[in-house]
């Protein structure tokens, strides 16, 4: 009984392993650097000397809140607006001085920007028409992508006549009848609802497996680019914070920003006692001793650690290394219990607890003990 | 400051209008008030002066001015409801007909007083209708920038105004068909006596030949004068009373009566007139030889009465009046009876359809 | 017992729902409908009626028929409206787009270019133009200095003139009608075109032009509209070859003989400018003619017009792919900045003729030459000082601005009242009622003046002040309508039910909760039925007398017998007094542009 629960992996790392290398694909999507790339309006910098490579193929995500600078980058690699400082370079040549009509990016907007002018297959035929591309050509084209996006019964309709959903998945249409080399997606679900948004998520990759393009994706959720990218550049304040895998960025997260930014967390401010390399034994503010890793050796005698809440193994017995905590309020919510608990020292912890079948539900006041293995523990620097 | 003055003000307008409105009725129940029509502007001020004021201290009998310019339609929807609000209005000529039976009241020549019966007795007959008796003649006639054309150099006919060869330069008509028809007609050498009934189409031919040397064709009759004395045109048809005046003034402006062109505006009292006698009274008073001299020396608007003519004082100024027998002899009546004649189209009066035709031809 | 209390219980049950029933908003309409009826829908049909007493039923129409003169100058009118239309699109549309795409100073600047003028009256503007392009003016002495003509040339009295001066008159309203659809245009449109490959004209021609279409067709049916009963600046600025079917009216109207015949070219007049709205009503919806957005109660409406869109669109995109493809290949040989330099180019020159004119008669007033030349030889107040001492001249001003205050009182009182019926009632056909109350927007001003002619004629109106005030109201009350009835629509009804639930009574709600949200728009819409009527002149001319003089009527009668720089003055004058009732208004303005 008194054994720890483990805890299943997140669905994004299981996710992770899954994808599909960029080479497997039929088109090979374009490689993109940004080079000390910088736009200001006035004094605020809204990206500031952000430097980013991405791989021909790769589907990465901009994640940050709003103010963040990842709107603004994404606008300047579509050229909707001009760098007042820096490069950017598609397949090796600089593309800053290249109008947006001529960059050949397909790019799906929040708003879906569908034409209301024009019908759903004219939308998607827009951008062959607007190349040049022959009337059977096109016919061609369009059907392919609609069938693709599963519209190709809504192929008459006005956009106006159609759901949210159904209106954004013309859209990435549109985005992708090219076949361009760059896909560019400005929070495309954000206007969604949960589950619609989870269903096109799910597309999306797909779709990304099957045209093999260049997607970069904005978002501001979490969620959403944990699930789909190959990797993520989290942004704050015009800079790029941490760029890596999802599971990197989860697991291990550079600064306390990307840590609360990325999933739930706890945040606990330690003393360092004891330094083995990267392994590292702290102890927290009531006193509790345990293990933690970092990315390198460290310097200073005082820590912050995350420990992931579902990460936490709750156990009603005090066990070799588990710490007693006070409960402060207990919440079902359906796959899981929601445990907010109180140590002593006054440091909070949330845990997220799976096994909701054999625990009761604690009560307000009730004593638990809770403990975390050493890799569940990441020291921030 | 500025408030308080502008509530002063608008209340003071406010004010006079709402005495206006009363001014009926109070005339009404009190009769020793007469409602006259009054034109404003300078010629209002001269009858004021030389007539009303006078009149008012004479008679006891107040005169009330309402400042309209066209009365026509007035006295017809005030006839047609039943209530005449005016005792004495000025109209056209062809009015004192074609209102003469629905809205005007027949004038009692017995009851003037005896200097109006002399003015009255050297008046044509046609001039002392029923329904209207001619306070005003106007004339209309040919006027010249006299440093350009001086000497024997001047134009003297409606020919020579047409003679762009001998009187080069500019010109300016009236853009009607009254006058200049028959302008045309007698430069196009029809006799003066044989223009009525007025051959349009002769009429429109020889005008389509001055046209290009029209400067203004103008539409009120402040036009002229400002385009003479501006040099924009050299030579206009234009009414006498103002550019005579002007000339006196000393204004590089001459003007000929030959062919010129005089006719008639009518005094007449609506049906049902609230101060009928009083009416007659001032119709006394303004048909007076002296005080009508007097008043045409003021303003140069003349009452067509070779008394009149005779009663004037100064005779270098009324050499430009328009009653003077030899300027009279020398010009031509306008028959307002043809102009108000239905067209041969059927639906109009001639006046309507050569209005229409000129317009179709100035357009062009 | 049992009975009478009962029967006093019935008669309460009857008392409350008479006052249930006097409470229903729709009660508010009453003033304004009644109003309307009788000083305008009244005198129209009477219009009507007369125009058919001729010896034969179509007596009169058939004169206006049959003879040249006026069918000719009927299809002049409509040659020279659909010129003017088409010029007012074509120098408009960038304009609007300017605005749309400058920012900070630039834009504000430009906006007041536009909107400026657009407040200022037509007669004024008109003058302006009789300055610049006067023997003296500006423009004849540039031309000679620089020695391109000999001697200064006459440039007024064309259908040039005519055409340049209808058009900058009404250019305003055409750049403000077509920049409410482009600023409603969602920005990522372009943007999506743009990225999927389209150069700024192919956006243009494909995406910003057919979203637009509905701020076009709106501009060119109210310019359309406004031309073809357009009266002053053809009068002023035309040749006797420029005539124009609203002038044969006023030229007629004085002639006793002519009744009849008179109504029937008025008639016609209407018939015409109806029979447009009424065709295009079909295809966009008559709101474009209060600039505003569908009324509630129209589902009905918004079936059919959806179903003749799509129709449209059909065609619309067939015409586009026809003509618009091979045009959009050749259009990508232009240079990349093409499309923005003719934006700022014409938009520019739009700005330029709006506005230069005014300057030029601003700084003519200070002239100290006792005839209109340019530039002046020299600067005085002279003028100034010889309009606030000519009597006349300052009576006309004080009886202009008793007129437009008794005006201004009126309309606003009708149309506040109107507004709230409207927006607050629940009736059928409001859409209708709506329509009747701004329909005096689109009728021919010398139509409206021609039937109450008769009206007043017989009520005795004519010259005074309250009949002309109330004359002006019928003006004045649609711009009190739409901008009040915008204004309480941006009031949250949840907010006077709160204030009536927690005790105030209907009046004390609307002093307490509607009055303050609304205050801005209604003293908006007061400055602006006073501006109209103060402005008016055309009703002017047919219902004030020799006694009643107003500022407008003064001008015209001076305008057409001598250019002095008098008028320079009272111009000026009016410039400032626009100007600052846009400065007082323009928090206003700000706010319910936010708010639509």
């Amino acid at each position: 009984m008194g054994e720890p629960v483990a805890l299943r992996s997140s669905d994004a790392a299981v996710r992770t392993s899954q994808h599909v290398r960029p080479h497997e694909r039929d088109v090979i999507g374009s490689s993109i650097a940004v080079r000390d790339a910088v736009k200001r309006y006035g004094n605020f910098s809204a990206v500031d000397q952000i430097s980013l490579d991405i791989e021909p193929g790769e589907f990465i995500t901009l994640l940050g809140p709003s103010g963040s600078g990842k709107t603004t980058l994404l606008n300047l690699l579509a050229g909707f607006q001009q760098l007042d400082h820096g490069q950017i370079l598609v397949d090796g040549k600089p593309v800053q001085d290249v109008p947006t009509h001529k960059r050949g990016f397909g790019m799906v907007f929040q708003s879906y920007a569908l034409f209301p002018n024009m019908t759903v297959s004219q939308n998607v035929a827009f951008p062959l028409r607007m190349a040049g591309v022959g009337r059977s050509t096109t016919d061609r084209r369009v059907a392919e992508t609609l069938e693709i996006m599963r519209l190709s019964e809504h192929a008459m309709k006005s956009p106006s006549q159609m759901s949210g959903g159904q209106q954004q998945r013309v859209a990435i249409a549109r985005a992708i009848v090219m076949r361009p080399k760059v896909v560019l997606m400005d929070e495309p679900l954000s206007a969604l609802d949960r589950r619609l948004r989870e269903s096109i998520q799910i597309e999306i990759r797909d779709l990304h497996q099957t045209i093999g393009s260049t997607i970069l994706f904005v978002t501001h959720d979490q969620g959403e680019a944990l699930t789909m990218s190959d990797r993520i550049a989290v942004m704050d304040a015009g800079k790029i914070v941490q760029i890596g895998r999802p599971l990197e960025i989860y697991r291990r997260p550079t600064n306390r920003f990307v840590a609360s930014f990325v999933g739930e967390s706890n945040l606990l401010d330690v003393e360092v006692l004891q330094k083995r390399g990267t392994t590292i034994t702290v102890k927290s503010r009531a006193g509790y001793v345990f293990n933690a890793e970092s990315r390198d050796t460290i310097e200073q005698s005082k820590a912050t650690v995350l420990v992931r809440p579902e990460r936490i193994v709750v156990s009603n017995e005090a066990t070799a290394n588990s710490a007693p905590v006070t409960v402060t309020s207990a919440i079902f919510l359906g796959e899981i219990l929601r445990i907010q608990a109180q140590m002593a020292g006054g440091d909070e912890l949330l845990i997220r607890c799976t096994d909701t079948v054999s625990r009761p539900l604690p009560e307000i006041g009730d004593r638990l003990h809770v403990g975390w293995g050493a890799e569940d523990c990441w020291v921030l620097s | 400051m500025l408030k308080m003055k502008h509530l002063r003000l608008s209340a003071s307008v406010l004010a006079s209008a709402v005495v206006l409105a009363m001014g009926t009725a109070v005339a009404t129940a009190q009769s020793n008030v007469v409602i006259m029509q009054d034109p404003g502007g300078g010629y209002g001020d001269a009858l004021r002066k030389v007539m009303y004021d006078p009149f008012e201290k004479a008679t006891g009998i107040k005169v009330v001015t309402v400042q309209e310019a066209r009365s026509g339609p007035r006295i017809k929807a005030q006839g047609e409801a039943g209530k005449a609000q005016w005792d004495l209005t000025f109209i056209f000529d062809q009015e004192t007909k074609l209102l003469g039976d629905c809205c005007l009241a027949d004038i009692d020549y017995s009851k003037l007083s005896e200097p109006a019966q002399k003015t009255l007795a050297a008046m044509p007959d046609n001039l002392k209708r029923k329904k209207g008796v001619a306070l005003q003649v106007i004339g209309v006639g040919l006027v010249y920038n006299k440093d350009k054309f001086k000497g024997a150099n001047v134009p003297a006919s409606w020919a020579d105004f047409w003679d762009v060869k001998k009187f080069p330069g500019r010109r300016c008509m009236p853009a009607w068909p009254r006058f200049v028809f028959e302008a045309a007609l007698m430069a196009d050498g029809v006799d003066k006596s044989q223009i009525y009934p007025i051959d349009m189409e002769r009429a429109l031919k020889k005008i389509k030949e001055i046209k290009p040397y029209i400067a203004k064709w103008w539409t009120t009759s402040a036009q002229p004068p400002q385009l003479l004395l501006d040099g924009e045109a050299d030579m206009c048809m234009a009414y006498t009373g103002s550019m005579s005046k002007l000339a006196l003034e000393g204004a590089p402006i001459d003007l000929t009566f030959d062919q010129g062109f005089v006719y008639y505006d009518f005094f007449s009292i609506p049906k049902g007139a609230p101060n009928y006698e009083n009416a007659l009274k001032l119709l006394s008073w303004r048909l007076d030889p002296a005080r009508a001299a007097q008043l045409t020396s003021t303003f140069p608007v003349a009452l067509p009465s070779s008394v009149v003519f005779e009663a004037a004082t100064d005779k270098k100024v009324s050499r430009y009046w328009a009653n003077n027998p030899d300027n009279v002899a020398k010009a031509i009546e306008w028959s307002p009876t043809y102009w108000g004649a239905p067209s041969p189209a059927g639906n109009s009066t001639n006046e309507e359809y050569g209005q229409e035709k000129l317009n179709a031809l100035l357009a062009q | 017992m049992s009975a009478v209390s009962l029967d006093a219980g019935a008669k309460r049950s009857v008392r409350r729902m008479a006052t249930e029933r006097l409470k229903n908003p729709a009660l508010l309409l009453i003033p304004a409908v009644a109003f309307l009826s009788f000083i305008y829908l009244l005198p129209l049909i009477d219009l009507i009626r007369i125009s058919f007493s001729g010896p034969t039923w179509l007596g009169y129409f058939q004169r206006v028929f049959a003879v040249p003169l006026y069918w000719e100058s009927l299809v002049r009118t409509m040659q020279i409206s659909v010129t003017v239309s088409f010029l007012c699109l074509l120098f408009g549309y960038p304009t609007a787009l300017l605005i749309h795409r400058s920012r900070g100073i630039v834009r504000i600047l430009v906006t007041t270019a536009i909107v400026l003028p657009y407040f200022i009256a037509i007669l004024i503007r008109t003058y302006a133009w009789m300055v610049l392009l006067g023997r003296n003016g500006p423009l004849n002495k540039m031309l000679v200095s620089l020695g391109i003509l000999s001697e200064p040339a006459q440039l007024l009295f064309n259908r040039g003139t005519v055409l340049l001066g209808m058009t900058a008159v009404l250019l305003p309203l055409m750049v403000l009608s077509i920049y409410s659809s482009v600023a409603r245009l969602d920005q990522g449109l372009t943007r999506a075109a743009l990225a999927s490959g389209a150069g700024p004209i192919a956006v243009f021609w494909r995406v910003v032009l057919p979203l637009t279409l509905p701020g076009i067709g709106a501009g060119v049916l109210l310019v359309f509209v406004a031309a073809i009963g357009f009266f002053i600046t053809p009068t002023l600025l035309g040749g006797p070859g420029d005539q124009m079917f609203a002038m044969h009216i006023t030229q007629q109207a004085d002639s006793v003989t002519s009744e009849g015949f008179l109504q029937a070219l008025g008639v016609v007049l209407l018939v015409i400018t109806l029979a447009v709205v009424a065709v295009a009503g079909r295809f966009m919806g008559l709101e474009f003619i209060w600039g505003g957005r569908k009324l509630d109660d129209t589902p009905k409406m918004a079936g059919p017009a959806t179903s003749v869109g799509r129709s449209r669109r059909g065609i619309g995109s067939i015409v586009a792919d026809l003509i618009g493809w091979p045009l959009l290949r050749l259009s990508g040989h232009l240079p990349a900045g093409f499309g923005k330099w003719t934006v700022r180019l014409m938009g520019g020159a739009v700005v330029a003729v709006l506005i230069l004119p005014i300057i030029v008669v601003m700084i003519i007033s200070f002239s100290s030459a006792s005839y209109l030349t340019f530039p002046p030889p020299g600067f005085s107040l002279r003028w100034y000082e010889q309009f606030f001492s000519d009597s006349n001249w300052m009576r006309a001003f004080w009886t202009s601005l008793m007129v437009a205050t008794v005006s201004a009182c009126l309309a606003v009182a009708l149309g506040t009242s109107a507004a709230l019926g409207v927006v607050r009632s629940n009736i059928r056909g409001k859409s209708a009622i709506m329509l009747l109350l701004v329909s005096p927007i689109i009728v021919p001003p010398v139509v409206l003046g021609l039937s109450l002619y008769s009206l007043f004629l017989r009520l005795d109106l004519v010259g005074s002040v309250f009949g002309l005030a109330a004359a002006h109201a019928i003006g004045g009350l649609p711009i009190v309508v739409v901008i009040l009835s915008a204004a309480l629509q941006g009031v949250d009804p949840k907010l006077e039910q709160a204030a009536s639930v927690h005790g105030a009574s209907s009046l004390t709600v609307f002093r307490l909760v509607t009055l303050p949200a609304i205050a801005p728009g209604l003293a908006a819409a007061t400055f602006f039925a006073f501006l109209h009527s103060f402005d008016e002149l055309v009703l002017t001319l047919f219902l004030s007398s020799a006694e009643l003089k107003t500022l407008p009527l003064m001008l015209w009668g001076d305008i057409n017998y001598r250019l002095n720089p008098v008028l320079a003055v009272v111009s000026t004058l009016e410039v400032l007094l626009v100007v600052g009732g846009l400065i007082l208004a323009r928090p206003v303005l700000a706010t319910s542009k936010k708010t639509a």
